[in-house]
């Protein structure tokens, strides 16, 4: 739907609280998904799903450049990174930000993404959105 | 740039950047969610069970019919007539019956495949919600327009074989007649007309459909 994508956008957050609920391990805290909730009520960030997962994004300055930062993903189903990456760049691309990038809480990322990501810090991966 | 207690304070390039952000973010959000909730409403509208669009198929559907079989009793009358059948005889006027009776089945078997074609444009439409932008949305509106175009194909089909039928059937009544002209009782030995081999059971609308353009679409 949006940006070409299969993702849509939610257009109540209240959504994170079901999801959140329903996660065995959350990674995240409840107090950071109300955090969440309520920087998309104040239109700072944006919360889009597709069947494969949810995701939390916000647009913000990196350098003199716009970034995408993805500040939640919970998928649905298994390979959902594989197959929404290139949808998620989409969507940045179209929103004009010129990188992609995620603070990883888990550890193994840096072996499943594929070498257009770069670690930033000790957390941080990031990709450029038009780099193939 | 540092403030005091070691907070970074912002340039204002940077205020005017995430400024300039958010307005991105607002004029994305207004960009794709009216048509998102567009093509929801749309497709919830396409579902209900009494739909103009529901209406409007099924309307097509027997229109479609009524236009074919008009064609294929012109049709038959032109072949009985040739055949030597005169208008207003017995054998005519059974071989027209049967076009009228065929043109009822065909219209139930059109109906009840545009409520098909319907549902399953729904259906599409649901899960087109999520695909639309990536070339697929045209199926969701595609799907009425298949609904109508296999509604009107089952209509020729159904037409073409009530027009051999009922000419076989006419045809065959004429040939024996004329037979029996020459032999005498040794026509109704006659071999029977060829069985047709395409078209909506003539038995009856019991499912069973040998027609391969029933099948077409989607």
């Amino acid at each position: 739907m949006i940006s070409g994508t299969s993702f849509l956008i939610e257009e109540t957050p209240e959504i994170l609280d079901a999801v959140y609920r329903s996660l065995r391990h959350p990674i995240a805290r409840a107090s950071e998904i109300q955090d969440l909730k309520a920087q998309c009520e104040a239109r700072t960030a944006m919360c889009i799903s597709c069947d494969d997962g949810i995701v939390v994004i916000t647009l913000r300055p990196f350098g003199e450049a716009l970034e995408l930062f993805v500040l939640l993903a919970v998928a649905f189903r298994h390979g959902a990174f594989q197959r929404q990456e290139a949808a998620l760049r989409n969507i940045a691309r179209d929103l004009g930000a010129q990188t992609i990038a995620f603070e990883a809480r888990r550890t193994g990322w840096g072996r499943r993404l594929g070498p257009q990501w770069r670690r930033r810090g000790s957390q941080e991966f990031v990709r450029y959105v038009n780099e193939r | 740039m540092s403030g005091k207690g070691g907070q970074i304070k912002e340039t204002s390039a940077q205020v005017a950047l995430a400024q300039h952000a958010q307005l991105l973010m607002d004029d994305y959000k207004q960009r794709w969610l009216p048509v998102q909730q567009n093509l929801a409403s749309q497709i919830e509208a396409e579902g209900a069970p009494k739909s103009w669009q529901r209406t409007e198929a099924k309307g097509k559907a027997s229109t479609d019919s009524a236009i074919q079989f008009s064609q294929a009793e012109g049709g038959v009358e032109k072949a009985l007539a040739n055949r030597g059948a005169m208008p207003g005889s017995g054998r005519f006027n059974t071989a027209v019956t049967g076009v009228g009776s065929d043109q009822a089945k065909s219209s139930g078997l059109n109906q009840m495949i545009s409520d098909q074609r319907i549902n399953q444009a729904y259906t599409e439409g649901l899960g087109a919600l999520t695909s639309i932008g990536q070339g697929q949305s045209a199926q969701v509106t595609n799907g009425m327009r298949e609904q109508a175009r296999d509604s009107a194909m089952q209509a020729q089909a159904d037409a073409q074989a009530s027009l051999a039928n009922e000419e076989g059937v006419g045809g065959a009544v004429g040939t024996a007649l004329g037979y029996a002209g020459q032999q005498g009782l040794k026509a109704w030995n006659a071999p029977p007309a060829p069985p047709i081999g395409m078209g909506s059971n003539p038995n009856g609308m019991d499912g069973t459909m040998n027609n391969p353009s029933a099948y077409i679409g989607g």
